[in-house]
């Protein structure tokens, strides 16, 4: 297992008073609290400072957490010293402000040093006879495409779920999920599967399976609720004169009739061309760009002469320079 | 490893909502937590006495975040309201600006 350094996480010194210690979590947990965060691994940096806090804000704990000395490197390879078994059991006696569900979030390192954890093995304390402990809520990403969202769809996925055995080791079981997805499912989505999350150990009961949906981004669509949005490009000449134009919806193509003198960014609707609902189904909206062709030859360069000499036109009349 | 033998059905169109009594169940939470979420307005179930109330999944996502600030930043309702008004706020203005970058701006 590797060393954590609990100071470094907290971003404290080894002689930080409780109250620098109290001051540093809290402004960190603000930092990546996963509900509020928008850092890179928030919920994992959030996992260590909670660690990192648990320990160092118990002066019980983190006496013996010092008591490792000073030469250790964060991520180093790390055994528990031989006498200090007895360090932790005389730390655990006292009162444990965190649950056992905190305590499946900790690392084998604060498990090895503090006891309980996923992997505290034989020798860890949260796995006596008799104890019994709800197994955790599982959560699976179901990402599926845009298509199957519209037109729903049956689908397999093998997902892990993990499983303690006896001795106190890790496994994942390999399950299959048969997923029916109705026409109309939404991103972030969800559905629980009441106990077929990690079984319990003793007599407590399996956790909860959670299955999210995610869409999996499109080359042309957009979702904006139950909105569809794409992108419409067309030429100088089919905005200006108007134009029938086929485009794609998520239900096969559909023929739009543009009206002449359209602009760039103008949104046109195709009613209840979006994703299937109650009471009524989305619409779809085409943002129309105009793309305009480069001159490639004299001839061509010649018609965009012609046009500026024929049109007189400043789109930037507003502006009085 | 166990080979694939075990299978779960897991059908979207028959999911249920939950009572109140489940989703205490659920999230080891008291009661009076989630009263206190339903009169600060954080979530509104459906029915109207709490025997007849029901919540749905993204109900058990809010009760479940909620829990979390409470314990891990010790705000209090009337903060979690605010914050979980501002994070679905902040989630519907970075999903537009997202849409108005890949079909407005190039």
């Amino acid at each position: 297992m590797e060393y954590k350094d609990y100071y470094a996480i907290l971003g404290v010194e080894k002689n930080a008073s409780e109250d620098d210690i109290k001051r540093a979590y809290r402004r960190l947990a603000r930092k990546y609290h996963p509900d509020v965060s928008k850092e890179k691994n928030a919920e994992e940096q959030f996992k260590n400072l909670q660690e990192a806090y648990e320990v160092l804000k118990d002066q019980e704990k983190r006496n013996a957490y010092n008591q490792l000395g000073n030469n250790w490197k964060s991520g180093q390879e790390f055994r528990p010293p031989p006498d200090w078994q007895q360090v932790a059991q005389f730390n655990r006696g006292n009162g444990q402000s965190f649950n056992a569900e905190d305590l499946g979030e900790f690392s084998d390192f604060f498990a090895n040093l503090f006891g309980g954890g996923r992997a505290a093995g034989p020798r860890g304390h949260a796995r006596q006879a008799g104890f019994n402990q709800r197994g955790s809520d599982q959560h699976a990403t179901l990402s599926i495409m845009l298509e199957e969202a519209f037109q729903g769809a049956s689908k397999t996925f093998q997902i892990q779920i993990p499983e303690v055995d006896a001795n106190g080791n890790v496994r994942a079981t390999v399950k299959t999920l048969k997923v029916t997805i109705p026409a109309g499912a939404e991103p972030g989505q969800r559905l629980r599967l009441a106990k077929q999350g990690a079984p319990g150990m003793g007599d407590a009961p399996a956790g909860d399976l959670y299955l999210e949906i995610a869409i999996a981004p499109h080359p042309f669509f957009s979702l904006q609720g139950q909105d569809v949005y794409i992108t419409l490009p067309v030429t100088p000449w089919e905005a200006a004169l108007g134009a029938e134009i086929k485009v794609p919806t998520l239900g096969g193509p559909v023929g739009m009739k543009l009206a002449g003198g359209a602009q760039s960014g103008q949104k046109l609707r195709l009613k209840g061309r979006g994703m299937p609902g109650k009471p009524h189904a989305g619409d779809q909206y085409a943002i129309l760009q105009i793309h305009t062709p480069s001159a490639k030859t004299a001839e061509q360069r010649q018609l965009y002469e012609k046009m500026a000499e024929t049109m007189p036109f400043n789109p930037r009349e507003d502006w009085s320079i | 490893m166990k080979k694939h033998d075990i299978v779960i059905i897991a059908d979207y169109t028959s999911s249920q909502p939950l009572s109140l009594a489940e989703l205490i169940e659920i999230t080891h939470l008291s009661s009076d937590f989630i009263v206190e979420m339903i009169e600060y307005g954080v979530i509104h179930p459906q029915g109207g006495s709490s025997a007849e109330w029901l919540f749905d999944l993204a109900h058990l996502k809010r009760i479940k975040a909620a829990q979390r600030l409470q314990r891990d930043l010790e705000v209090n309702m009337a903060g979690i309201a605010v914050v979980l008004d501002l994070i679905d706020e902040m989630n519907e203005l970075e999903t537009k600006l997202a849409l108005l970058e890949r079909h407005l701006i190039k």
